[in-house]
């Protein structure tokens, strides 16, 4: 028999009052854990940008004069850069249009702050004089022998795109790069100093980099102090989304801060109350050499069978709340926490009790048990 | 040599003195017996001889070792590995066997306990059939044998018995005699404290508690 196998042998029932403490405590952390993932999951899928993906905004007009390309500088440093240029345009005097200059081979439009995937539905093409765009399907009925009259110029149009997973209900044309430099606005095209740039609005990066290394490369690319500002990613925004949620998911936290701290004094009287019941159980054990540090570790072992107890408890208890309580809010859906998250947790309502206990059985005196 | 010097043991700051001036000297592997009338401090002398009690004044000298200046907890050590006692009520743990009472001594030392051992004192003690009954479903003869079993798990050189034969027959009480002079002769250092003089004329010697002090049995 070892200290460990006495100590499971006689736990102390009046030990069990602190369980009722630990089980709030914990079950509201377990609860704040699945609703927070839940939240997090529901957010991040609603989210413009996936992990990875990255959207840096700067408008380049402002770099017309400095003999920088930076269309390739990005080319360099990313594998995967889309760039996107804009301007509104009026198709046959009735209808307002979104004019995109990009790469029209990446399936892939940046519109309005959203990411769209497309098709082509590729028409045929008569006339090669004239620049080609490619419309959304909106725009069909403004189209006469594969053209179309867009601010004055015609255009012929090379295919229809087709928007895919999410509905975009706006009139759109793309347009290469080339041509949105030559005929949407000539400005774009700069040749003062006898470099052929285009000035980019908005570029579309994915980079397995992480986000701390493709903030400072396109700092670097911009020569500029601090590129977060003009730099979208899936952190900045879902931070920026979770911010509102995050004074109510530190409610739970706070509250097992506080029910921690009321626990103490609970674990301080229980672990008294038990000494004094078994006060006879103790001197007996005491005459045949127990020592404090004995007592203590029996206490500390009982302690923390009864937190593991209270841990596995809390867990059913948290999630079943936090079922109760995400099944009843409009568009959430419960997701599980995270592993290293889940452990933390687990560790934390397992841990704290055992601490706690620990310094409770510090003021433990001879006098209680002889 | 074991000695109690000048020892004096009050429980109520110093007003009476249960143990007034005590001095009691005795050798390794001697079998003693103290007697003394209910109230006389007999208990209270042998809680000072285990190292239970500390007296108010005075010192204990244990083997050429002064006790006097040991904590708590260096004393629960020195008892764990030294002393074995017998108590009046045995102090069994009731919801454990027999077995698990007997080794209790060793969960509170590096010295891990082994079933040859527990067997074989279980042996010669007669209550190996007992091993593995809960303590509080034993009668008391039973419970006193595994209190003493208890007492000699962890190979004490002084036992200390408390009243041994409070619940016992003469047949028992013959038998008990039988064991503690086993365990004598083995060089174990035994002492009783009995108000029973017929069990205590077995012993080879005998001093009476009187009026606080020890002095031989005429
Ligand atoms: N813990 C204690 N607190 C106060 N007084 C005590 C305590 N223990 C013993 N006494 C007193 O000391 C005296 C001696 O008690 P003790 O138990 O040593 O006598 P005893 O000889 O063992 O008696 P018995 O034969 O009845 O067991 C008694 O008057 C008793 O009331
Ligand atoms: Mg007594």
């Amino acid at each position: 028999m070892t200290i460990f196998q006495l100590s499971l042998k006689n736990i102390s029932k009046k030990l069990f009052f602190s369980l009722f403490s630990f089980v709030i405590a914990g079950s509201a952390l377990v609860f704040s854990l699945f609703y927070i993932a839940s939240i997090e999951h529901s957010v991040s899928k609603s989210l413009a940008l996936s992990k990875g993906e990255y959207i840096s905004y700067v408008n380049e007009e402002r770099f017309s004069n400095i003999p920088v390309n930076y269309y390739e500088r990005f080319k360099e440093e990313f594998d995967y850069v889309i760039p996107y240029v804009y301007n509104t345009g009026i198709v046959s005097y009735d209808y307002d249009c979104m004019i995109i200059g990009t790469d029209i081979k990446k399936n892939i439009i940046y519109y309005n702050g959203n990411l769209y995937n497309y098709e082509i539905e590729l028409s045929e093409v008569y006339d090669t004089e004239k620049p080609l765009v490619y419309l959304s399907e909106n725009l069909k009925n403004s189209v006469n022998n594969n053209l179309i009259e867009i601010n004055g110029i015609e255009y012929q149009v090379g295919g229809f795109i087709k928007i895919l997973e999410k509905s975009l209900n706006e009139n759109i044309v793309i347009t290469t790069l080339d041509i949105y430099g030559q005929y949407v606005d000539m400005s774009i095209i700069n040749n003062d100093s006898g470099i052929y740039k285009y000035i980019i609005d908005t570029y579309y990066i994915t980079s397995n980099q992480n986000e701390d290394e493709v903030i400072n490369t396109i700092s670097m690319i911009y020569n500029a102090p601090d590129s977060r500002y003009f730099v979208d990613s899936y952190k900045k925004i879902f931070d920026s989304q979770m911010e509102e949620f995050m004074m109510f998911s530190n409610i739970p936290v706070t509250f097992f801060i506080l029910v921690s701290v009321f626990s103490f004094f609970n674990i301080y009287i229980s672990i008294n109350l038990s000494i004094a019941e078994r006060k006879k159980y103790y001197s007996i054990l005491s005459t045949l050499g127990m020592k404090l540090k004995h007592l203590r570790k029996m206490i500390i072992i009982e302690m923390s069978i009864i937190s593991v107890i209270s841990a596995i408890l809390s867990i059913f208890i948290g999630m079943f709340i936090s079922l109760i309580a995400i099944s009843a809010s409009k568009g959430l859906t419960f997701a599980m926490a995270s592993i290293p998250k889940f452990f933390l947790t687990l560790i934390a309502i397992i841990m704290v009790p055992i601490i706690l206990t620990t310094i409770s059985t510090r003021f433990i005196k001879y006098k209680q048990i002889i | 040599m074991y000695k109690l010097n000048n020892i004096y043991k009050s429980y109520d700051n110093d007003k009476t003195f249960v143990l007034n001036n005590l001095s009691f000297e005795f050798q390794k592997g001697e079998l003693i017996a103290i007697i003394g009338k209910s109230g006389s401090g007999k208990t209270t002398l042998l809680k000072i001889l285990a190292t239970l009690n500390k007296p108010t004044k005075g010192f204990y000298i244990f083997d050429e070792k002064n006790l006097e200046k040991l904590s708590n907890d260096e004393l629960a050590e020195f008892r764990n590995k030294h002393i074995g006692i017998v108590f009046q009520e045995y102090n069994l743990i009731g919801n454990l066997t027999a077995e698990e009472n007997i080794i209790l001594p060793t969960i509170f030392n590096k010295k891990q306990s082994n079933n040859y051992k527990v067997n074989e004192i279980a042996e010669a003690l007669g209550i190996k059939s007992l091993l593995n009954k809960k303590a509080n479903l034993l009668s008391g003869g039973e419970q006193q044998r595994v209190a003493i079993a208890r007492a000699m798990i962890n190979d004490p050189e002084l036992v200390l018995a408390d009243e041994p034969t409070g619940n016992l027959d003469n047949d028992n009480a013959n038998q008990l005699f039988a064991m503690l002079k086993k365990l004598n002769n083995l060089g174990v250092t035994v002492i009783t404290v009995t108000h029973n003089l017929e069990f205590a004329k077995m012993f080879d010697k005998i001093y009476e508690l009187k009026n606080g002090q020890l002095g031989l049995y005429k």
